[in-house]
C-alpha cells in the first residue's frame, strides 16, 4: 500500500467519523428474534425443556416481570453451548445428568417428571453452599446461575422491562443526576 | 530511502511521536504489528446481544457484544510468574489507545518530586496534549492533580453523588480527601469538537464507534499523514535492531511484513514506543558484541523496575435510590467520579505510596457489577433489580511499590512465531501492597456508610488471591534518570548509550503515582519528539 493510498484512507477516516456522528444509528439493546418454533441445537428436546424449568425457578415470571424462560433465556444459553469448547458442553450435560440423578435418588424419577415442589426441592439442593459448594450437582449452580443472568439481563425483557434500561441511544448532553436531595 | 526516523508502536506515545515528528517535516515511518481497524466496522459494541449472538459466536467470539480489546487481545504473548500477573496488548493501529477509557489526569508536583524532571517542565506539554485529544473535566484546583486545558465536564450520577456526600462528610471529621469528576479525553463540546462529540453510550473501553474519544488512530495519525512525510508498515513485527558498523548506533531495524518476508528500514533514529513490557523484551532481545547485556542497558536496568496500578472493587448499596426514576446513565464508561488526593501532603505510616478510587454507579444491565448477587426466585430477583439501581461501585487502583520483585526478562523456552523469546512477567505483592489495600478497603467501606449507604460486597481484606493487576497499567521498565548506572534514559527519554535511540512509552516513567497513565505517557512522548528534533538540528544525532 502506497503513502498516498494510505492518505486517503485517513482522510476519509477522519470525515466518516465527522459525519457518523449524525447518522450513527442504535440498535434498541435487545429485541430477541423469534423464537417460536425454534428446536434446540445443543440440548436435547429433555434437556432444554429441564433448562426451561430450571430457569423458571432461578428467575420466574411474577407480578414484576416475565421470567427467564420468556425473556428467551434458554434459546441465548442453547446458542453459547452450540459453540462452546467441549469440556464446557460435556460439563453442562453432565450437570443435568446429576439433576436427573438427584432426582431418581429422591423422588424415584426424572427430573422432568417431578412436580413443581420436587423440582423445587431440587434446585434447592442444587443451590445450596452457593458461596461454597460441596457436590457436582451444587458445583453447576454457578454456572448455570452466571449463563441465565447474562441471558436474561442482555434480553429485551430483562432490559428494558425489568431492569429499567433504556440506554444505547445518541445524546447531545449527560444530564446526570438531578435530584437536590442526592447532591447534599 | 533512508528515513529520519523509525517509530515501533502506534500506541498513545508512538501515536504523538509521529505526529510531532512528521509536522516538524521529518520522514517517519511507522512500524505497527496489527492492522487497521475502522470504527464502527470492525468493533462497534452497540445493537441488540440478541441480534448479534449468532454471528458473534460463529466468529469465534463469547461475549455477545463487540469489544476490540476482548476480542483481538493478545493472550499468550507472556509467560506471568508470580501473583497472577497478566498483560493486555492490542495489536492494531492505534494499539491500546484503541480501547481505554479516556481517563486523563496529569501528575502533580508531588509526583515529580521522585523524577528527575519536574512538574513544571512537562506542564506545557500536558496542556498542548489535553488540547490535542480534548479532555473534558472540571476545575478543581487541586495540589497535586492540576487542572488542565478541559473542555465541558460531564455530571455525576446518582450513586456518584452519594459517594461524594460520604466523602464530604468524612471531610469534616478531619478526614483529607476530595471527590471529583473525572477527566476523559473526548469531546464534549460540540462548538469545537474536532471529531466527533461524545453521545454519552459508554462503550469507550470496548472501542469508541464514532471516533470521539481519542485514538492515536483518529487523531495525531491522520495528521501526520496529511504533511505527507509518513509511511506506515501496518501488520509489521520488528525482529531485529540492526546497528551501524561502529556496533554504537543503530542504523535501522529488520521486521516481518504481512507475507511473512523479512524486509528492513533504514533511518536515522529508532523511536521504541511498543509498550513497557515489549520495549524492554526488544532491547534485551538485541545483545550484540558492544552491548551483551541487550541495548541501551548498561546499566541492568532494562526490564527492572516494573510497576503497575492494583485494586479490589467495593460496592455500596444505598437503599434511598430505590425510588429513583430510571434513566440513561450510560455516560462516558461507567466511572464518572474519582476519589483523589488521599495521602498526598501526609504520606500514611502504614505504606509507602498513594491511591485513587474510580467511582461509578448507574443502570447497567449489559456490566451488570451486581450479578453475583447470591440466592434465586422472585425475592432474588427483586434484589437484583434493587442492587442495580441502588448500588455505587468504587475501584481502588492504588501504584504497586516497584521492588526487585518486580521485573520483567525473557523466557529461556518459550518464543514468538518469530522465535525470538517471550518475555516473563514476574509479579509479587508484597507488605507495602497489602497493607494499601486493607487501607483502601477500610476507606471505601467508610466512604459508602457516611453517604448513608451499606456496603453491598468486600473484599474485606486484602490477599494475594483477590488482588487484581491492572495489566494495562505497567511502567517503569526503561526508565529515565540523570545517573548512566541507574537508568536506561536520560531526561530527553534518550538512551544514555547509543545516541539515536529514544523511547516514546511508559517505561520510561522514573516512579509511579496513582494517577492514569496516558496523559502522562503521550506529554512525556510529545516532550521526547521535541528533544529529538532539536538534537537532530543541532546535528548532535
Amino acid at each position: 500500500m502506497d503513502r498516498r493510498e494510505l492518505f486517503k484512507i485517513a482522510a476519509a477516516g477522519l470525515l466518516a467519523a465527522q459525519q457518523s456522528s449524525a447518522q450513527h444509528s442504535h440498535g434498541d439493546g435487545g429485541a430477541a428474534p423469534d423464537l417460536s418454533g425454534y428446536r434446540p441445537r445443543f440440548f436435547t428436546d429433555s434437556e432444554y425443556r429441564a433448562i426451561g424449568v430450571l430457569c423458571d425457578i432461578l428467575a420466574p415470571s411474577d407480578e414484576m416481570s416475565p421470567g427467564a424462560r420468556e425473556a428467551g433465556a434458554p434459546y441465548y444459553m442453547d446458542t453459547v453451548l452450540n459453540y462452546a469448547p467441549p469440556h464446557e458442553r460435556e460439563f453442562w450435560r453432565a450437570g443435568l445428568r446429576n439433576a436427573d440423578n438427584a432426582a431418581q435418588s429422591a423422588f424415584d424419577r426424572p427430573f422432568l417428571e417431578c412436580d413443581a415442589q420436587q423440582q423445587d426441592n431440587i434446585f434447592a439442593e442444587m443451590a445450596a453452599n452457593e458461596r461454597n459448594p460441596q457436590t457436582d450437582l451444587q458445583r453447576f449452580f454457578e454456572p448455570f446461575k452466571q449463563l441465565t443472568v447474562e441471558a436474561f439481563s442482555l434480553s429485551d425483557i430483562g432490559m428494558h422491562r425489568y431492569l429499567g434500561y433504556y440506554g444505547d441511544t445518541m445524546l447531545t448532553d449527560f444530564p446526570g443526576c438531578t435530584h437536590p436531595e442526592h447532591q447534599r | 530511502m533512508v528515513y529520519d526516523v523509525c517509530i515501533v508502536g502506534s500506541g498513545p506515545g508512538g501515536g504523538i511521536a509521529t505526529y510531532v515528528l512528521a509536522k516538524a517535516g521529518l520522514k517517519v515511518a511507522l512500524l505497527e504489528a496489527g492492522p487497521r481497524l475502522r470504527a464502527g466496522i470492525d468493533y462497534n459494541a452497540h445493537g441488540s446481544p440478541y441480534a448479534h449472538l449468532e454471528e458473534r459466536l460463529k466468529a469465534g467470539f463469547r461475549n455477545p457484544v463487540s469489544s476490540v480489546f476482548a476480542d483481538r487481545r493478545e493472550r499468550n504473548h507472556f509467560t506471568g510468574i508470580g501473583d497472577h500477573p497478566d498483560h493486555g496488548m492490542l495489536k492494531a493501529l492505534g494499539g491500546r489507545s484503541i480501547c481505554w477509557a479516556g481517563h486523563s489526569l496529569r501528575f502533580g508536583p508531588l509526583d515529580y518530586s521522585r523524577w528527575p524532571i519536574s512538574y513544571d517542565e512537562v506542564a506545557p506539554y500536558y496542556s498542548r496534549a489535553e488540547r490535542l485529544m480534548e479532555v473534558y473535566g472540571h476545575k478543581d484546583g487541586l495540589s497535586n492533580m492540576p487542572d488542565g486545558e478541559f473542555e465541558k465536564p460531564v455530571n455525576l450520577r446518582c450513586g456518584e453523588q452519594l459517594l461524594k456526600r460520604g466523602v464530604e462528610r468524612l471531610k469534616t471529621k478531619g478526614r483529607v480527601m476530595e471527590f471529583v469528576e473525572q477527566r476523559k479525553a473526548m469531546p464534549t463540546d460540540r462548538q469545537i469538537a474536532r471529531r466527533a462529540p461524545c453521545h454519552y453510550c459508554g462503550h469507550c473501553m470496548n472501542g469508541c464507534e464514532v471516533d470521539a474519544k481519542y485514538t492515536s488512530a483518529n487523531t495525531p495519525i491522520p495528521l501526520a499523514l496529511r504533511t505527507g512525510n509518513l509511511t506506515i508498515f501496518t501488520e509489521s513485527t520488528m525482529t531485529r535492531i540492526v546497528m551501524d558498523g561502529t556496533g554504537r548506533r543503530v542504523s535501522g531495524i529488520e521486521y516481518v511484513n504481512k507475507q511473512g518476508d523479512t524486509e528492513k528500514i533504514d533511518a536515522k533514529v529508532l523511536v521504541l514506543a511498543c509498550n513497557s513490557i515489549e520495549t524492554p523484551r526488544n532491547l534485551l532481545i538485541n545483545k550484540t558484541r558492544e552491548f551483551p547485556n541487550g541495548l541501551a542497558n548498561g546499566s541492568g536496568q532494562v526490564g527492572k523496575n516494573l510497576t503497575s496500578h492494583f485494586g479490589l472493587t467495593v460496592t455500596g448499596f444505598f437503599p434511598e435510590l430505590s425510588t429513583r426514576d430510571a434513566s440513561n446513565d450510560d455516560g462516558t464508561d461507567y466511572y464518572h467520579g474519582l476519589l483523589t488526593s488521599l495521602y498526598w501532603d501526609k504520606p500514611n505510616p502504614k505504606f509507602d505510596g498513594t491511591y485513587q478510587v474510580q467511582c461509578g454507579s448507574g443502570l447497567h444491565p449489559k456490566r451488570l457489577t451486581i450479578r453475583d448477587t447470591p440466592g434465586y426466585g422472585s425475592a432474588w430477583k427483586r434484589k437484583l433489580r434493587e442492587a442495580n439501581i441502588c448500588h455505587a461501585g468504587m475501584n481502588m487502583q492504588g501504584a504497586l511499590l516497584a521492588s526487585p520483585k518486580k521485573y520483567m526478562d525473557l523466557d529461556p523456552d518459550r518464543q514468538d512465531r518469530f522465535g525470538l523469546p517471550l518475555p516473563r512477567i514476574y509479579l509479587h505483592y508484597e507488605d507495602n501492597d497489602i497493607a494499601m489495600a486493607d487501607d483502601m478497603i477500610q476507606t471505601c467501606e467508610e466512604i459508602i456508610r457516611a453517604g448513608g449507604g451499606e456496603v453491598y460486597s468486600t473484599p474485606g481484606k486484602a490477599t494475594h488471591d483477590n488482588l487484581q493487576i491492572d495489566y494495562n497499567h505497567w511502567v517503569g521498565t526503561v526508565r529515565m534518570g540523570r545517573d548512566p548506572n541507574t537508568s536506561a534514559l536520560n531526561t530527553a527519554c534518550q538512551s544514555h548509550e547509543i545516541l539515536n535511540l529514544f523511547v516514546g512509552d511508559a517505561s520510561v516513567f522514573a516512579a509511579y503515582p496513582e494517577k492514569n497513565p496516558t496523559l502522562t505517557n503521550i506529554a512525556l512522548s510529545w516532550r521526547m519528539s521535541d528533544h529529538l528534533i532539536e538534537k537532530m538540528r543541532q546535528g548532535e544525532i
